[in-house]
């Protein structure tokens, strides 16, 4: 695999994450088997952004770990620029994740709380790229940070000493300081306030376009999914019933489950007159 | 509890503190709040706003690292000097006020069949009934809540329900006694949108049919909008803004409540900088 990072390529270019008939099992200790997640496909191109939509139990998370290669599936198979993670061994999957990079739900529980911003960010430079010396590691996790919406004075804090919104823009400096061609996003926003959640998906739309980064993004927000992806699945009790542009899935819904879903939302009277212009 | 009073419910200048290792905090500064009979009030304000606290002031269910260090409170027209530990007293709770929190697995008790929780209610607020009217009256409140399957459900303990169905019986907890009040706490958390449409839709129903008041505590702005007549927008433990909801969403005079206006607006309409539509995509369209 070239280690360069792409720029993205005009439409029709080669798959970056090909899934084919994602299907697995848990054993639960009560109640026998479930099916988490149900012939499972899509195809996501370099610089897209596909959100899977799900809501609790749908199979979203299950999905994500299965992409991220954390967890294989019983059948089918789930392909990296041609390549099957499944087939990796322990070694090549390790060098593969420098091309993943991955934003989880709880900033906080996804730090560690022992250790500085610098280390939190340099960590996959010491894994990956351990023949940097100390300025180039210095100038790159800066840039890092740089690109996530913060900047150099936050580099000896701990994450108890930086804002929910701030923990996650370590986490992101953290996701994208390999310059990975792709980033999952599992719930990035929601354990945040809707403020803070905006400037955070305003950060990640600016990286897309700036950088030519990749997203999948799992969310049970709707608002999220129309602000970051331009392609959407919709995942329901582990399969996916519906997918198509963002805008034509959530403004023309075709299956019986988004309808009810586009139904059941509270949007604040007249949203669209309360926004600028474009 | 009488109907007539200036006011079902308020606070005025209402101070509580947290004290955490040894540091006191000012969760909630001076907030003044009136809840008319019939009127349905969003406390709007996100996290560390204080308006979680305002609630459980007014319960009297504050936690022990909290106290209140002024205010008087205002409940069914009487004007109460508040305690440290806030609110009414515990016969209120349930007969005159009735809550709904954030978490329905806290909310039931985890070891009891629905039927004995439903009975212990009942005793709480010294009403007599033989358990045979306990069950009858029961079974109409979970029906009312659109349980199917109410008398067969009243058997179950809170594990076999989904969290939906849970929220719903604490709902019917909440409001089976017929209180002139309801205090919901961030009632719909954790919940899937369908489910979350449908609590709101219950304490809606409920707060016209019959007339009851509801306080609504939430971060979700366009809920409260929706559920809501009246708006207080917290921050910081202040009352930034009170109105209409009409007059707040069309003309926020505070900073804050227009921030916040600009942010679920933009998120809704799928705009993250000005002007740019984010989820534009040569490849898409």
């Amino acid at each position: 695999m070239n280690p360069e990072r792409e720029r993205p390529a005009a439409s029709g270019a080669l798959p970056l994450v090909v899934a084919n008939g994602l299907s697995k099992t848990f054993q639960t200790r009560r109640g026998g088997p479930v099916r988490a997640v149900r012939d499972v496909s899509f195809t996501l191109s370099q610089g897209e952004s596909l959100g899977i939509f799900g809501e609790s139990g749908s199979g979203k998370s299950t999905v994500s770990r299965l992409v991220l290669g954390l967890q294989r599936p019983d059948t089918g198979s789930v392909t990296f620029r041609g390549a099957d993670i499944s087939q990796l061994s322990g070694v090549q999957m390790r060098d593969l994740r420098r091309y993943f990079g991955a934003v989880f739900q709880e900033p906080f529980e996804s730090l560690d709380s022992l250790w500085s911003v610098r280390r939190l960010v340099g960590e996959s430079l010491t894994i990956h790229e351990p023949h940097l010396d100390r300025e180039a590691r210095e100038t790159r996790i800066v840039a890092s940070l740089r690109l996530a919406g913060l900047d150099e004075t936050v580099l000896d804090r701990l994450p108890r000493q930086l804002s929910g919104g701030q923990q996650q823009r370590v986490g992101i400096a953290r996701a994208i300081v390999l310059r990975p061609p792709l980033l999952v996003l599992d719930e990035p926003t929601s354990s945040l306030d809707v403020s803070v959640r905006y400037q955070i998906l305003a950060t990640l739309a600016r990286l897309r376009r700036d950088e030519g980064l990749t997203y999948l993004l799992i969310s049970h927000d709707l608002p999220t999914i129309r602000s970051v992806c331009n392609r959407v699945a919709v995942l329901h009790k582990g399969s996916i019933v519906e997918e198509g542009a963002t805008s034509a899935v959530l403004d023309d819904p075709q299956h019986e489950y988004t309808q009810k879903l586009v139904r059941a939302q509270v949007l604040l009277p007249d949203s669209a007159s309360r926004v600028p212009r474009p | 509890m009488s109907a007539d009073g200036p006011g079902l419910l308020g606070a005025e200048a209402l101070s509580v503190e947290y004290t955490t290792g040894g540091v006191r905090v000012v969760a909630v500064d001076r907030v003044t709040f009136t809840l008319k009979p019939g009127e349905r009030l969003g406390i709007v304000g996100e996290s560390g706003s204080g308006k979680s606290t305002v609630a459980r002031a007014v319960l009297g269910t504050l936690p022990p690292a909290a106290q209140v260090t002024s205010g008087v409170l205002q409940v069914g027209g009487r004007s109460i000097e508040a305690t440290a530990r806030g609110g009414v007293s515990r016969d209120a709770r349930g007969a005159e006020i009735g809550f709904v929190p954030q978490n329905p697995f806290g909310a039931l008790n985890p070891i009891l069949t629905l039927e004995k929780q439903f009975r212990n209610a009942l005793r709480a607020h010294r009403r007599r009934a033989t358990r045979a009217e306990a069950r009858e009256l029961a079974v109409r409140a979970m029906a009312g809540v659109g349980l199917a399957k109410p008398a067969m459900l009243l058997r179950a303990r809170p594990h076999e329900l989904s969290g939906g169905m849970k929220q719903r019986v604490v709902v019917a907890l909440a409001t089976w006694l017929s209180p002139s009040l309801v205090i919901a706490d961030e009632p719909t958390t954790g919940l899937d949108l369908i489910n979350q449409r449908l609590i709101m839709d219950l304490l809606r129903k409920g707060a016209s049919d019959e007339g009851r008041s509801l306080l609504l505590v939430t971060h979700d702005l366009p809920m409260a909008a929706e559920y809501c007549a009246r708006l207080l927008v917290m921050r910081a433990g202040r009352v930034v803004e009170e109105g209409s909801v009409n007059s707040i969403l069309s003309n926020p005079k505070h900073e804050y409540t227009r921030q916040l206006i600009h942010s679920v607006a933009m998120l809704e309409s799928g705009r993250l900088e000005d002007g740019t539509e984010s989820s534009m995509d040569g490849a898409a369209r």
